[in-house]
């Protein structure tokens, strides 16, 4: 028997509400309405659902999110920990739990304010004297609280060691605002930007302008997971799951692993990636689309180098010329990405990789057979390589 | 007998509120920021600390209570390190570094937490 | 010649100059101000206190040489007349060197004084050096001589204060105090150590292996016998980043933060000494550590560019 869960699941159904910047509801109704839509859109019943896996940084658990959606009885539900590293590790849980027969029907969701209500970027205080909490002093105690300082410093480094410059930084964010131009789900729909937008806009954290970091949204997602054979029964085209996985390298902390050897590459999505390709059986020359997770825009470059697009160092030359964009060798972020459409911690571009494989992306790359979906960066991470079926 | 080398034993002074305040007064020493923790706070300070008066004050009570009621102290020549806050302990340390017929010469250093607060070179008469 | 050097140069034609008017001390030197200076300092001396002992002894009773400048400490002071030392503090002023600090206290005790005795000062400018870059900001240090009297014009002390004259950094904006790290029984010692002016690394007493940040087990050896060592705070700076976006609670704005590498071998994040920022801050950059406050008033160990 094979002990692996690739290939046997499928993501059956998606669901968002709208991407805004005030909601206007709360956030348990954020995550009722997009695991309702996805179910929906399964062509299933919210009774059908006996699973919901979620991040630890979910305000809605999975029990109020089950009373609220009319959910059914539950068999699994679990929560994964270091924000948006834990996205696609929901779809990972999800297919251990439907590949082993512990539950039939998973929802994986995640919703909230974060720009009318806690944003994250706002800078971190004192902990309690947890090893958590201690681990966030050696930085919060001398001024660097923020996510975008935290990525600052790798980025700093990275551009020493690489001789990459802000310049190469912003071609991440010119093609994810030209994807996010012609979607009009994204909140910077029809606003593109140019290379000199981006480096006209104003410092951030140093090496890190305006237009490196990712928007703040309010909103929700849901993706239901399944398995393929009792997919391609439901109403979409299947988006089989032929691999997902989660890493956590040596020497890992939450966004400030400073203290390895190289800090110039992301040794945690390195491990993801030889998983993934394990798992699958493609490498990256199988793979007709990406979306690359950007909260910040250098650690797309890492991750293009530790998934063997190109080697170490030599992203900023993959990226030029428009090779990331619609068209280009390896368009990635056809939903304008998290700079572009909006910052779901990562689950938005779960979607969108789905969207992919059923050809109906506004941002269609034509004949898409694999796409590669990471999580967050700088944290213990996921990712997940979703196929047509064949 | 003294000679040089001649070590002095240890005193530790306690720098409470109370002794900061006492002894700011009795120097006529009315500075805000030997007496008011608020005020001294907001000029930067982490709350009252010892005016310079009673430290040289302390030195000299240091060498005189070793070499006693008979001595005469010539000069005291300060050099003012890390503050003595509210709080603190401060330790009293000396040694003798020169003897030239009754005329003495020491080193005296009290050190807080912080550090060394002050650093005292003394000479005083000694009667034989 | 700019306004600030032009204000120096005036200050520097006071030199030397025309002591202050003579300040009379209010109350003659007495039992009642001894026994409260006595008292307050714990001083049990019989010289100051007994008078069976003065008699037999010297005399009389003395006051504490240490009280020298407490009998003029209040001593009214008439407007019309500036010594050489006024001049030098206000132009020091009017050239943005407001804030004080005392860096020497001198005293030649030329004889013990008696009650009764009235006791007078007057004051001078004696020197005044060139600008100086310190820990508190730029300045200068100038000496003020005291010269104490009788009434009769003895002189019978000699006082010299040493203070530098410095610029305040500029005016803070309410950043608020730091954040506070949390401590536990794995980095008590560490902060610990920035208050003992060390900067402490944690190490393996099995294997010899540093560990930054710290942890309970040797991650090499497997050993929980844990302790520490104190680096030599010299390193290089391996990265950085500066700080403008959002505001920070106890942070002011740009903030640069330092990635650095010791000689040891670790790394640690730590920032610029507030008023040692360097002008650049690059990749390679040499740095020492110093232990000074941030906003708040807490210590941290902070970093110097040495060339």
């Amino acid at each position: 028997m094979s002990r692996s869960f690739a290939r046997q699941v499928a993501i059956a159904g998606i669901g968002a509400t709208e991407f805004s910047k005030d909601s206007g509801r709360s956030e348990l109704q954020l995550a009722g309405e997009a695991v309702l839509l996805a179910v929906k859109d399964a062509g299933l019943e919210p009774a059908d659902v006996d699973g919901l896996t979620t991040f630890t940084m979910e305000t809605n658990s999975e029990i109020e999110v089950a009373k609220t959606a009319g959910l059914g009885d539950l068999t699994f539900f679990s929560k994964i920990g270091y924000g948006g590293g834990a996205a696609c590790a929901t779809v990972q849980q999800a297919a251990i739990a439907v590949a082993t027969g512990v539950a039939d029907t998973v929802v994986c969701y995640r919703a909230f304010n974060e720009r009318s209500g806690h944003r994250f970027g706002s800078g971190a205080h004192r902990g309690e004297p947890t090893s958590e909490g201690i681990a966030m002093g050696w930085v919060s105690s001398f001024g660097l609280m923020t996510p975008a300082s935290w990525v600052a410093m790798f980025a700093q480094r990275y551009m020493h060691e690489y001789g990459a410059t802000s310049a190469d930084f912003g071609l991440v964010s010119v093609a994810d605002r030209k994807h996010a131009a012609t979607n009009p789900k994204a909140w910077f729909y029809q606003q593109p930007i140019t290379l000199e937008d981006h480096q006209n806009s104003r410092w951030i954290v140093e090496p890190l302008h305006l237009l490196d970091c990712c928007q703040e949204t309010d909103g929700g997602q849901a993706l239901v997971v399944t398995t393929v054979e009792r997919a391609r029964d439901l109403p979409n085209p299947v988006a089989v799951v032929s691999g997902a996985a989660q890493g956590s390298a040596q020497g890992q902390q939450s966004m400030v692993s400073y203290y390895r050897d190289d800090i110039a590459g992301l040794p945690e999505m390195g491990l993801v990636a030889k998983q993934l390709w394990a798992q699958s059986g493609l490498g990256p020359d199988d793979i007709q689309t990406a979306v690359v997770y950007d909260h910040f825009t250098p650690f797309v470059l890492q991750q293009l180098e530790e998934f063997g697009f190109c080697k170490r160092g030599e992203a900023k030359d993959f990226i030029s010329g428009g090779n990331i964009e619609l068209g280009g060798g390896l368009p990635i972020n056809t939903h304008g990405g998290q700079l572009g459409e909006a910052y779901l911690h990562g689950m938005n571009g779960i979607a969108e990789g789905v969207r992919q494989i059923r050809r109906t992306s506004v941002n269609q790359v034509p004949d898409v057979e694999n796409v590669l979906v990471t999580a967050g960066t700088g944290v213990p991470t996921s990712g997940c390589i979703l196929s047509i079926d064949q | 007998m003294t000679s040089v080398g001649t070590q002095l034993p240890e005193v530790r002074i306690d720098a409470s509120v109370r002794n900061i305040v006492a002894t700011a007064i009795a120097s006529r020493d009315y500075q805000d920021v030997h007496h008011d923790v608020a005020t001294a706070q907001v000029k930067g300070s982490k709350t009252i600390f010892t005016n310079i008066l009673t430290s040289n004050g302390y030195v000299l009570r240091y060498v005189t209570d070793f070499f006693g009621p008979l001595s005469v102290i010539k000069t005291s020549k300060l050099r003012l390190g890390v503050p003595n806050y509210a709080g603190e302990v401060m330790t009293m340390r000396g040694t003798v570094t020169g003897v030239d017929g009754t005329l003495v010469t020491l080193d005296v250093k009290g050190s807080n937490s912080l550090g060394d607060h002050v650093i005292a070179t003394v000479t005083l008469e000694v009667p034989q | 010649m700019t306004n600030s050097a032009a204000l120096i140069a005036e200050a520097r034609t006071h030199l030397g100059g025309p002591p202050g008017p003579l300040r009379v001390g209010r109350d003659p030197v007495n039992l009642p101000m001894v026994h409260h200076w006595c008292q307050a300092l714990d001083d049990q001396n019989q010289a100051y206190l007994d008078e069976e002992f003065a008699a037999e002894t010297r005399g009389h009773l003395i006051a504490p040489p240490g009280m020298l400048q407490t009998w003029t400490m209040d001593a009214p002071r008439g407007a019309e007349l500036m010594g050489s030392n006024d001049h030098v503090n206000r132009l020091l002023d009017e050239a943005g060197y407001t804030s004080v600090v005392a860096v020497n206290y001198e005293h030649e005790y030329v004889r013990e004084l008696q009650h009764g005795e009235r006791i007078s000062v007057r004051s001078s400018a004696e020197d005044l050096s060139e600008e100086k870059k310190t820990g508190l900001g730029l300045g200068y240090f100038t000496t003020v001589k005291h010269e104490y009297l009788t009434d009769d014009g003895e002189v019978i002390g000699i006082g010299r204060m040493r203070l530098l004259k410095f610029k305040p950094p500029a005016a803070a904006p309410e950043v608020g105090a730091r954040p506070t790290p949390a401590i536990g029984r794995d980095n008590q010692f560490f902060w610990d150590g920035v208050q003992a002016g060390e900067l402490r690394i944690g190490s393996c007493n099995a294997c010899q292996t540093l560990h930054h940040p710290p942890q309970p087990i040797c991650r090499a050896c497997g050993s929980t016998d844990m302790g520490h060592t104190v680096s030599t705070g010299k390193g290089v700076v391996y990265s950085h980043v500066t700080h403008h976006y959002p505001k920070l609670q106890g942070v002011e704005l740009p903030h640069t933060v330092l990635l650095v590498e010791l000689e040891e071998g670790v790394r640690l994040v730590s920032e610029w000494a507030t008023a040692a920022k360097p002008e650049t801050t690059y990749v390679g950059q040499q740095v020492q550590v110093s232990f000074t406050p941030v906003p708040g008033g807490e210590l941290r160990p902070t970093f110097t560019a040495v060339s």
